[in-house]
């Protein structure tokens, strides 16, 4: 322990009346531990905090004198692949338009990233850069998630197209035809 | 003779050095905490993969607890003033007997985030502050509830931040951040997203907690851009 040590004063009997000489030693015992308290305290809580944020962009909501119909966009049915998101964590995908043929799948590490994946990197064929759309396999993804799924479940697959770095995806809601294909397979 | 004692000495380490760089970490860590304020939701935020930074000033933040409870905040004093005025006014056109104290909009402007239906405003900012603090944050109501199907107040809160970022002279830069339990229904977060598109907001950021990419994914590179 660091301590007050008296070294001065040995001399006293040769001069006269001197002052008495002390080290300036201070005990700084105590000291370190509530800096190492306060250190451990601040290291501790600023590790914590890890909050960040993604961006979420969403098409503007059309005008009530606009139909659906209106604003659909021709889209070649090849390059559609759709993903429902169900209850319990249930992931349900299926491609094109006409004649859906629903499959299921999950979260899992063979689950629906390595489905999206196949869709997304057909071999032979040239992923599409930029803006051209000729010539070039240009996918699309459309994500619709049941009422019963949960929020985790959307940040999750929004996620999975960030991982598999797809370019083109859409969120949107189930429509009729959805809601027959699920009625269909005893998943409503 | 006497032998000789060997001069005893307390053992002594020189603390100096020591105490000089804990204080520096300390230093260091006190100034780059940023200290959260208290928020009276208990929101678990699902992991992305996401890496950009939580926006600090400039933003309004809507929570969305397990049950589909809402919760709205405002990220700077300023706008709390104006909103709150407008909240006021708000409640006066339906009916002109309604106070609220100035203890009561001060404590009001501090609020990080709040949870008391608009209605409820003039009940719950005029109780004493001990009151104030512990007062049931019910939800604000929304179109996920039974009472916001007829009174959106999501919709009058997110009009009110458009008219105090047009008083502000704010144009850009302003965020809209949603943060939903991972165990929320989708339906509630579409219908906070529904509410926001009404006003052409159509760009949102989602918060959550960070997590790796799984390495060797295509999306690995653009991701930590």
């Amino acid at each position: 322990m660091a301590e007050l040590q008296d070294q001065g004063g040995h001399d006293d009997k040769k001069g006269g009346p001197k002052q008495k000489k002390k080290s300036t030693r201070i005990d700084m015992t105590a000291m370190v531990d509530v800096a190492f308290l306060l250190l451990t305290f601040f290291i501790l809580t600023t590790t914590m905090n890890s909050q960040k944020v993604m961006q979420l962009n969403v098409p503007p909501k059309p005008k009530d004198d606009i139909t659906e119909d209106d604003v659909k966009v021709d889209v070649k049915e090849s390059k559609m692949m759709t993903i429902i998101l169900g209850k319990n964590d249930k992931v349900y995908y299926y491609f094109g338009i006409t004649e859906p043929d629903l499959l299921r799948t999950d979260f899992s590490d063979n689950g629906i990233r390595s489905k999206v994946k196949k869709h997304l990197f057909k071999p032979g064929q040239e992923r599409c850069k930029g803006k051209e759309t000729e010539g070039c396999w240009d996918p699309i993804i459309v994500i619709k998630p049941m009422e019963q799924s949960s929020y985790r479940n959307l940040v999750d697959i929004l996620d999975e197209m960030t991982i598999t770095d797809a370019k083109k995806y859409a969120l949107t809601k189930l429509n009729a035809a959805d809601s027959t294909l699920l009625y269909d397979n005893n998943l409503l | 003779m006497p032998k000789v004692k060997p001069k005893r000495h307390t053992p002594s380490i020189d603390m100096t050095a020591m105490v000089d760089v804990a204080f520096l970490l300390l230093t260091f860590f006190i100034l780059t905490a940023n200290f959260r304020a208290e928020e009276k939701d208990a929101v678990v935020t699902p992991g992305s993969v996401s890496d950009t930074e939580v926006p600090k000033s400039q933003f309004m933040i809507t929570s969305v607890e397990k049950d589909g409870k809402l919760f709205v905040g405002y990220g700077d004093q300023p706008t709390r003033e104006l909103v709150f005025d407008m909240i006021l006014n708000y409640l006066q056109e339906k009916d002109p007997s309604i106070r609220i104290n100035d203890i009561g909009k001060k404590y009001f402007i501090l609020q990080p985030s709040f949870g008391v239906p608009l209605d409820e405003f003039p009940i719950w900012l005029n109780l004493p502050v001990e009151q104030m603090k512990i007062y049931p944050q019910r939800g604000i109501h929304y179109p996920y509830t039974e009472r916001g199907k007829k009174d959106n107040q999501l919709l009058t809160l997110v009009t009110f931040n458009q008219y105090a970022m047009a008083m502000q002279g704010i144009k850009k830069g302003y965020k809209f951040m949603i943060k939903g339990d991972g165990d929320a229904p989708v339906i509630a977060i579409q219908e906070v997203i529904s509410s926001f598109q009404d006003v052409n907001i159509n760009k949102f950021y989602l918060v959550t907690n960070l997590e790796e990419v799984p390495t060797g994914e295509p999306g690995a590179a653009s991701a930590a851009e």
